[in-house]
């Protein structure tokens, strides 16, 4: 199933008009580089303390890494990208699965599977397919996880972030007054439960093979308001990059530069920029 | 799988997939469904930390950050005194332990002895172990850290050493030959 739409002018603004076969293959290439690019900046945070303990076979792979962003642009050597990302990528789950979280496992479930679909892996609608069912299926178990905490529909959680989250989770405080540790207030149970609504719609909407613009671009939206709240602009950079491929849209040099933008805060943290500025 | 063309201005060629190609990708996309379904039985039974193996359940409940707690044996006062921040190592014994990521898998005899390689001055002493996590608390709301689990050690000679403990409401009990590491 498609559902398509009138694109409104927002949207075409956006697109940039419609462009070659040549340069969209470029686009879905840069965005693949950019969901790489986004483990490389999680991974240099940890190269410290890699060094310390002597891990150099992690200091090696952080190194494959940032070869494989290097070489996933461009035609010929796209594939290797991906191989030595594959590779890299394994040798941290071999060594560090315990202590991942969403980044590293979504990379390992979406990144290396590109390897299946040859050379030209940007051509493959198998593989875009691919990444909107899984996209579909994670973004489903986040909703589920939320249902069976029961933290969400009551707005407990949100209650918590609000009064002892990071700086960026407290935003949301100033809706409810003192009283909603002992009860969340009823804006906190909306925020909760339209988290959970939205979450349960994209899921489905993936995996019913919706592709208009229109849910890419609200999506994108979503994802950096929930990046701004947790402070966590990484994933959503990585989501924004494989979504990008999944509906065939790519990396268009206005997002490019958006998802750079956003993994150089995210290094040093909203709250930490916040801090320094304030 | 979609058919219709998308509303994306993607005019990326369609070449057909082989069917092994096809295999391929349905079994690691059900391969990832079966698995985030066991994450999710796993942690209704409050087996694992919900914001790992997968993430699927980050931002749920407050990350439990499972925390090693050392306690010694004070002669002078006859009770038990813990050990300050910094006083103990856990890293070998956290690592050994897959970081307590399985809530309620039993520590191995094998982190046990790493702790004490990694804690000489522990060494040949009665200690006992408590794991603590953060934990969601509801009235009010907030959170808090909570001992999970407990294991006592003690030895005989400087060659064995014995522990118990209790973790999820299940006793747990062992020994063990202990070797120090060559320094």
């Amino acid at each position: 199933m498609s559902i398509t739409s009138e694109r409104s002018s927002l949207f075409v603004l956006a697109d940039g008009g419609a462009v070659s076969d040549e340069r969209l293959a470029v686009y879905l290439r840069l965005a693949l580089a950019v969901a790489v690019l986004s483990v490389v900046f999680e991974k240099l945070l940890d190269l410290e303390l890699s060094l310390e303990l002597e891990r150099y076979h992690l200091l090696a792979s952080t190194v494959g890494f940032v070869i494989s962003c290097i070489l996933l642009p461009f035609e010929r050597t796209s594939r290797l990208g991906i191989a030595i990302f594959a590779v890299s990528i394994f040798v941290f789950v071999g060594t560090k699965w315990a202590a991942y979280h969403n980044h590293g496992w979504l990379t390992v479930w979406t990144i290396p599977v590109a390897l299946a679909f040859g050379a030209a892996w940007w051509d493959s609608e198998l593989y875009r397919w691919y990444l909107r069912a899984t996209l579909g299926v994670v973004m489903l178990a986040a909703c589920a996880q939320k249902l069976l905490a029961g933290t969400y529909l009551d707005g407990t959680y949100i209650t918590l972030l609000s009064t002892s989250g990071s700086t960026t989770e407290q935003m949301f405080g100033f809706l409810c007054g003192p009283d909603a540790l002992e009860n969340s207030c009823a804006w906190h149970k909306f925020l909760g439960t339209f988290i959970v609504v939205w979450q349960a719609g994209v899921g489905i909407l993936l995996l019913a093979g919706v592709r208009n613009l229109a849910f890419l671009f609200i999506e994108i939206a979503f994802l950096l308001g929930a990046g701004l709240y947790a402070d966590e602009m990484n994933f959503q950079v990585l989501n924004i990059a494989l979504l990008s491929i999944a509906f065939g849209y790519g990396m268009r040099p206005w997002l490019c530069v958006t998802c750079v933008v956003l993994l150089f805060v995210d290094a040093y943290s909203i709250a930490g920029l916040l801090d320094h500025v304030l | 799988m979609s058919s219709d063309a998308p509303d994306t201005g993607a005019r990326a060629s369609r070449r057909p997939e082989s069917r092994a190609i096809k295999v391929l990708v349905f079994a690691i996309l059900a391969v990832h469904t079966i698995w985030i379904c066991v994450h999710l039985g796993l942690v209704s039974q409050n087996l694992i930390n919900p914001w790992k193996l997968g993430g699927y359940g980050m931002y749920t409940v407050p990350n439990n950050k499972a925390r090693l707690h050392v306690f010694l044996f004070d002669n002078q006062s006859g009770g038990w005194r813990e050990l300050a921040e910094g006083q103990a190592n856990s890293y070998l014994f956290d690592t050994a332990n897959y970081l307590h990521v399985f809530r309620c898998r039993q520590p191995s005899a094998d982190s046990i002895a790493r702790f004490f390689d990694e804690n000489p001055h522990l060494r040949y002493r009665p200690v006992t172990l408590a794991l603590s996590e953060r934990i969601l608390t509801r009235e009010p709301i907030g959170e808090s850290r909570k001992i999970y689990a407990k294991l006592e050690v003690a030895w005989g000679g400087e060659t064995k050493f014995g522990y118990r403990g209790e973790l999820c409401g299940e006793a747990f009990d062992g020994t063990r030959d202990y070797t120090p590491p060559e320094s």
